[in-house]
């Protein structure tokens, strides 16, 4: 394992939407960490909790979600223990966050160019005429580097103004704006087409190598990971269930998810045949089985699976996997 | 440049509209069963007097020839003549538009003040009193109706406190009108100095303006309301929270983008209590152009009513671009 200090560390995280219908419990003890200038992807399906992860990373959860436990330590320090102002004072500034169909991310009313500039005053200290004359060059300058033509006019554009691709380029470059020290894209190819899915994520690429960003990209794309990321972690009912470098996963997955995830997409090497594909769905969040949270779908599932949570195992060389048959060297299924 | 062509395009509009108005209510009217001319006889009129009386009047000749003609007489800026004042209905509408005018923009503004006041109050500080207040208000506005409230208000002020002026017209009876400008009193009054006439045609104004403001408040506040709760929860808005945006400006985002739809709600309303007012205007004995339209109405006054149907689309038609044109400037999306 790598003894250098995390730059942002997950323990133990906790959220629960409480409704009227029940409490939904989004994020179950979710636990990852990224070390600087590292580039980890967190894979799992729609719903598994990934936004509600990504967002909490800036302490900010939607209501009702609610931060039941754990922590978030940015640098040492304890998000959870910062005043607001301290918080607004990182988010956009020394954390930043892409969200997918950048459209409805961006203010229909506000011109690009004065969403960037005020996402760039906000973080400034210099006095306003000063630091709108900053935030002017640093808009353009950023809208240049992610690839927006004629970046002097486009600051003039309205969202509805721009195409799909664009409004992802324009949030990219949000994020960036301050040069932030890490960037959590949250989904950053949802709901594009796919030509534009790459030129997005080459980007997203070139600008986080340029800047030595440490990020963590948010995805269900297999494939983005494995050109992308150094190391994995795959994420099921709001917990990570094996964590490891890229490599490794796609040679030697252990979990069964995650074989299930490498076997369902193409082009992840021809030992992950169909016969790794779990059947049903994730389960409801407000009706979570007991024991292993995968117990229903797993088809080694024991009575041990169905009574007692798995414990976080490492099978060696850092790779993790959350499951009652992992021992050091791997997995192997009882009776 | 741009605002301008889609003005004038706007206005272009303006004129098939209309024409069409003019030609719906021609027809429609000409549907009242009975001739004013029998009206206007008596019931013990001979045929004969009765078609004399009609052919005075244009009304043996066909539709067509009449509409001509009255789009004729239109053109030069005549409306015709009331049968029942025997006035020009253009001095008619003239001097009772500006008194409906007066009444519904004061009772239109502080209708807004209240209900967006009220309305931000219950969405961005849920706990406050301004909230509960609010709260409780909204039950209550809507809940009663506008005479009654109009009747209440005269019994504590008017009868009870004596507080306020007796409920009879737009100025005390022993003071003269200012000169007409505008024909709106206060607005004369501040313009020629008249501040006697100012003080008496506010304290005419305040009942009947409060009992509008109340009653219109209602419907601002609960649109405030429920279109700030989406927008605060808005992508966008969760968004520029995750930018580090100060509270500040994120509230900013929220009201600006949540009161350009209420901007458009307001000017239907104004346009609504153009006509609306009329129950208000009878009770204050206001003299305003929505009495004007219901006694032409019963009186079959054809003249008259067309006359106001006519001033009354034009207004809604005004009122309907100027929100066009603040949505323009605010909202790029319009512009399309």
């Amino acid at each position: 394992m790598n003894n250098e200090k995390p730059i942002l560390n997950v323990e133990d995280l906790t959220v629960q939407f409480c409704t009227k219908k029940g409490t939904a419990k989004v994020l179950n003890g979710l636990s990852f960490s990224l070390r600087q200038g590292e580039k980890l992807g967190l894979v799992g399906e729609s719903g598994v909790g990934k936004s509600v992860a990504a967002w909490a990373c800036l302490k900010i959860i939607k209501p009702p979600g609610e931060i039941v436990s754990g922590k978030i330590e940015y640098k040492g320090e304890n998000l959870f223990e910062k005043s607001e102002n301290e918080l607004i004072s990182l988010r956009g500034n020394e954390i930043s966050l892409t969200v997918p169909r950048a459209h409805s991310q961006l203010n229909p009313l506000l011109t690009i160019g004065r969403q960037l500039m005020n996402a760039y005053i906000a973080h400034s200290d210099l006095p306003r005429r000063e630091a709108k004359k900053q935030a002017y060059e640093a808009s353009i300058n950023i809208l240049d580097k992610v690839g927006i033509p004629d970046p002097k006019n486009r600051m003039n554009a309205y969202p509805n103004e721009l195409s799909g691709g664009m409004a992802q380029r324009v949030v990219i470059a949000l994020a960036l704006i301050n040069k932030p020290t890490v960037l959590i894209a949250d989904d950053p190819t949802g709901g594009l087409d796919v030509t534009i899915q790459a030129q997005i994520i080459e980007l997203l690429n070139k600008m986080v190598e340029e800047m030595g960003t440490t990020a963590l990209i948010i995805t269900h794309h297999l494939g983005l990971v494995a050109q992308h990321c150094d190391h994995v972690a795959i994420m099921y009912a709001g917990q990570i269930v094996e964590s490891c470098d890229t490599e490794t996963l796609f040679a030697s997955a252990q979990h069964p998810y995650s074989k299930s995830m490498l076997s369902s997409v193409r082009d992840t090497g021809d030992q992950w045949g169909p016969e790794f594909i779990l059947p049903g769905r994730p389960p409801n969040p407000m009706e979570l089985p007991g024991g292993c949270y995968l117990n229903p779908r797993c088809p080694h599932a024991t009575e041990l699976c169905r009574s007692k949570e798995p414990p976080y195992v490492d099978i060696g060389g850092g790779h993790i996997v959350k499951c009652h048959f992992a021992k050091e060297g791997g997995v192997e299924y009882g009776k | 440049m741009n605002l301008l062509k889609f003005i004038a395009k706007r206005v272009l509009i303006f004129i098939p509209q209309l024409f069409a108005v003019l030609l719906v209510t021609f027809l429609l009217i000409r549907l009242i069963p009975g001739s004013p001319a029998e009206a206007m006889a008596g019931s013990f009129a001979t045929d004969e007097v009765v078609a004399a009386i009609e052919e005075k009047m244009g009304l043996d000749k066909s539709l067509t020839t009449q509409f001509v003609m009255y789009v004729e007489d239109l053109f030069h800026g005549d409306m015709g003549t009331s049968w029942y004042t025997s006035n020009p209905v253009t001095k008619d509408i003239a001097q009772r538009f500006p008194a409906t005018l007066e009444l519904i923009t004061y009772s239109l503004l502080l209708a807004v003040i209240i209900g967006v006041f009220f309305g931000l109050a219950t969405s961005f500080r849920p706990n406050s009193i301004g909230a509960r207040l609010g709260k409780g208000y909204s039950l209550l506005a809507g809940a009663m109706p506008e005479f009654w409230i109009a009747l209440l208000l005269i019994f504590a002020f008017y009868v009870t406190w004596d507080i306020a002026p007796a409920p009879l017209g737009r100025i005390s009876l022993s003071i003269s009108p200012p000169k007409t400008i505008t024909g709106m009193y206060t607005i004369d009054a501040l313009l020629t100095g008249n501040m006697r006439a100012f003080k008496s045609a506010a304290s005419q104004l305040v009942l009947p303006v409060v009992t509008l403001g109340l009653c219109y408040s209602g419907p601002i506040m609960k649109m405030t309301r429920t279109i700030m709760s989406d927008v605060v929860n808005a992508n966008y808005v969760w968004y520029a929270r995750a930018c580090g945006l100060p509270t500040k400006k994120v509230n900013r985002y929220v009201i600006r983008n949540g009161l350009t739809p209420v901007v458009t709600f307001i000017g239907v309303q104004y346009g609504y209590l153009f006509g609306a007012a009329t129950l208000i205007e009878q009770i204050f004995g206001w003299g305003g152009i929505g009495q004007y339209a219901v006694s032409a109405v019963t009186n079959k006054d054809y003249a008259a009513i067309q006359g106001f149907m006519l001033v009354a689309a034009l207004f809604c038609m005004i009122i309907y671009l100027v929100v066009d044109i603040i949505y323009y400037i605010i909202d790029p999306r319009s512009r399309a």
